[in-house]
């Protein structure tokens, strides 16, 4: 029996820590955990889970590559590598034709630019702040008392687009509060929540071009309200890649893990 | 070839200098300065291996995100001899000051002639906020940091101005006393909306220290432009003359400016040493402490000078010899940064791949030499006038195009604290420009973290990211 050849990409984000093992150049394994308290411990959970999936060990891994804010604590990995890099190494493998990559996650969101072999030419990212990003969507989930999994699929019920501002997430969720007291509907508020983040985010490609292909990755990417919300708002239609789109930062680190040993390999040889 | 890092680390994670490179230390000049003394290189070898690490733990300590860490190169020897001026800094003033020689808070993107040759020692902001953080001595990284912090966040709390770190922080120390300081008399710049606050803070707390700002004519239209700043630089004069009970003559001026365009040439020519070498001479710390050196602002014009001589020796015969600094990647990615006050991570550059080559505020005053014949205050205003990023925004991205190609650039790093309304307005506009005409990729970085230790993941993860993207 052949020796195994895996690798791993572990992505630790705020709010998500991602794990996918890669073979033969394909994704034998994957998992996606909420990220506690510790990021090293999520890291190794997320990790530990992916190889469960994929029927591995981690004595069969050649490499791993850590990702995502919780990189700084991934003691495990053989290198790290930032998200930027590794979404769009990510949203490559997933769908070859991406040149441009809305990222949103739960601490910021990303407009990131890449060719045609999936190296980044251009990036920019929210500066410093919550509104537009994940963890905006779950302040105004709590708010609206509903589960954030339901925020798209309830803004899709929209009769009208409430106007909610997108500067800043404690003066959003106040706007929010106030639309509730006027008795405005549940629908429509929501649907002005997921329009501020979009607006939000076709300022953000103001300053690096849109090109097509666009492929929605991170976490946020699952809600089908903020998907449309973002091609109304951008003029836009996202690409619809199989495989789930908040493993793309994990992906592509898998994927960064193999480039990684076969050069480590090179180099040893020669 | 590439030099070896020898620091030996403690338990804490400090390092200390390695015994074997004593020797050949011992041989090297030491420092003269200004007041007539001079230390000898086996004084400054005592005073950074037992009196430094003792009274400031925090330079030695080897935390990546410790700005005020001494170089890892322990064979560049001027080296040692910039973080021995950079420790003694605070003894140095407090002795002059207690002789009647005036300590004048300046800004930092301005040359410093006329304050020397009055006799008086001019102290940019984070010099200043350094040394008021190291009136309690024997701290170690974190409690330095807390320290520094702690300052700038009363300065913060006592007037409600928002702007940079920067001059909240030194004003504050001001306030405190944590540095005797006469004068707060700055060139008003165009970089610098901050003014606002030193003076609200004049109004209200620094009741016993003179203020005088020297008028900055943005139209630059005609020769009044000129009679004015000159006439403003001789009151100036004027004044640090009065305060220490000394009449300043031209002669005065004309010996100063002589000896700073020297250094200014010095630093030049080394910078341009260094871009030149097929390998990178010296690490980003060293690189930064040669800049700002030929802007003399380590609190003696003479000891500076004398740093830059031999840096200068140093970096030619590493770059003949192809020596590549210790930390330096091989083939890093070269980042030039634009924008003032923002405290760019040399050391977490290096880890990362990229290497820093130089900043455009700083480098604008290396390449300011001031004209040695005729009126000397006239001389100063014009070059005051002339400084190439104080230019109107367009002229200096031209200017910012020529420093790419002189430092070969791979990247152009566009940076500004949060608070600072005159680069937020601009930082954008010069990054497309830039871009645009000299191909090179650009990020606008806006930096909000208050220290430099802690919360600075997103800034990193931006710069991380752009170095993967130029690899």
């Amino acid at each position: 029996m052949s020796e195994s050849v895996a690798f791993a990409g572990v992505d630790v984000g705020s709010l998500g820590s991602k794990s996918v093992i890669f073979e033969d150049g394909k994704i034998i394994g994957s998992s996606i955990l909420r990220t506690g308290l510790k990021s090293e411990e999520s890291g190794l959970d997320a990790l530990d889970a992916a190889l469960e999936d994929a029927g591995r060990r981690r004595g069969d891994l050649k490499y791993i590559v850590g990702t995502g804010y919780g990189r700084i604590s991934a003691p495990y990995a053989d290198k790290t590598v930032t998200e930027i890099t590794c979404h769009a190494r990510g949203a490559h493998f997933l769908h070859p034709k991406t040149r441009t990559i809305i990222d949103m996650g739960g601490q910021d969101c990303k407009a990131i630019r890449l060719d045609e072999e999936g190296n980044v030419t251009d990036f920019a990212m929210n500066d410093k702040c919550a509104a537009g990003t994940g963890r905006f969507l779950e302040v105004m989930a709590n708010v609206m008392k509903v589960g954030i999994e339901d925020l798209g699929e309830l803004s899709l019920n929209a009769t009208e687009v409430l106007p909610v501002s997108s500067t800043c997430t404690v003066f959003a969720e106040s706007e929010t509060i106030s639309l509730i007291a006027r008795g405005e509907k549940s629908e429509n508020i929501i649907v002005g929540i997921h329009h501020a983040i979009a607006n939000r985010i076709h300022g953000l490609f103001s300053r690096v071009g849109i090109e097509n292909d666009v492929f929605f990755s991170g976490g946020v990417a699952k809600n089908v309200g903020m998907r449309k919300a973002l091609e109304d708002v951008m003029g836009i239609r996202l690409a619809q890649p199989e495989g789930d789109p908040q493993l793309a930062g994990a992906i592509g680190a898998a994927i960064l893990a193999q480039e990684a040993w076969s050069k480590k390999k090179i180099l040893a040889v020669v | 070839m590439s030099v070896q890092a020898l620091n030996r680390n403690d338990a804490a994670g400090r390092f200390s200098y390695p015994e074997e490179i004593k020797e050949d230390f011992l041989k090297t000049p030491g420092l003269h300065f200004m007041d007539g003394s001079y230390v000898d290189s086996a004084a400054i070898w005592d005073f950074m291996t037992v009196e430094g690490p003792r009274r400031f733990p925090y330079a030695y300590n080897r935390e990546r995100n410790n700005q005020s860490r001494l170089s890892k190169d322990v064979h560049f020897f001027s080296g040692i001899k910039y973080g021995y001026l950079n420790l003694t800094m605070r003894d140095r003033l407090i002795k002059a000051h207690e002789k009647g020689v005036p300590i004048v808070h300046v800004e930092g993107g301005q040359t410093v002639d006329p304050y020397f040759a009055a006799g008086a020692i001019p102290i940019v902001p984070g010099p200043l906020r350094a040394m008021a953080r190291d009136a309690v001595e024997g701290l170690d990284v974190k409690d330095a940091n807390r320290r520094a912090m702690k300052i700038m966040e009363d300065g913060r709390q006592a007037i409600s101005i928002e702007c940079c770190n920067n001059p909240i922080g030194s004003i504050e120390a001001i306030h405190q006393s944590a540095l005797p300081v006469d004068m707060v008399a700055p060139y008003l710049c165009l970089r610098c909306t901050d003014y606002s606050y030193i003076l609200e803070a004049y109004r209200t707390k620094l009741k016993n220290t003179q203020l005088h700002f020297i008028d900055f004519p943005v139209t630059r239209d005609g020769a009044w432009t000129v009679d004015y700043v000159a006439q403003l630089i001789y009151d100036l004069v004027k004044k640090l003359g009065d305060l220490r009970g000394a009449v300043v003559t031209e002669e005065d001026l004309r010996k100063e400016i002589r000896r700073e365009n020297h250094g200014r040439r010095l630093a030049r020519e080394t910078m341009e040493a260094i871009w030149n070498a097929g390998e990178i001479p010296v690490t980003g710390a060293d690189i930064f402490s040669i800049i700002t050196s030929g802007r003399f602002d380590r609190g003696d014009s003479l000891a500076c000078f004398e740093f830059l001589q031999q840096a200068h020796a140093e970096v030619i015969r590493r770059a003949e010899n192809g020596v590549r600094a210790a930390g330096i990647p091989e083939k890093p990615v070269r980042l030039l940064t634009v924008g003032s006050c923002f405290g760019f991570g040399v050391n977490f550059a290096e880890e990362k791949g990229a290497v820093l080559v130089g900043t455009d505020d700083h480098l604008s005053k290396i390449y300011a030499d001031v004209g040695e014949q005729g009126n000397p205050y006239e001389e100063i205003a014009k070059t005051i006038l002339g400084y190439d990023y104080e230019l109107p925004t367009e002229q200096r991205a031209q200017y910012i195009v020529d420093l790419v190609k002189k430092t070969r650039a791979d990247g152009v790093i566009c940076g500004y604290n949060w608070g600072c309304n005159y680069q937020s307005a601009v930082s954008r506009m010069i990054a497309d420009i830039v871009k645009k005409q000299s191909g090179v990729p650009t990020i606008n970085l806006q930096v909000a973290e208050l220290g430099f230790l802690d919360g600075n993941e997103q800034t990193q993860n931006r710069v991380e990211a752009f170095i993967e993207m130029l690899s």
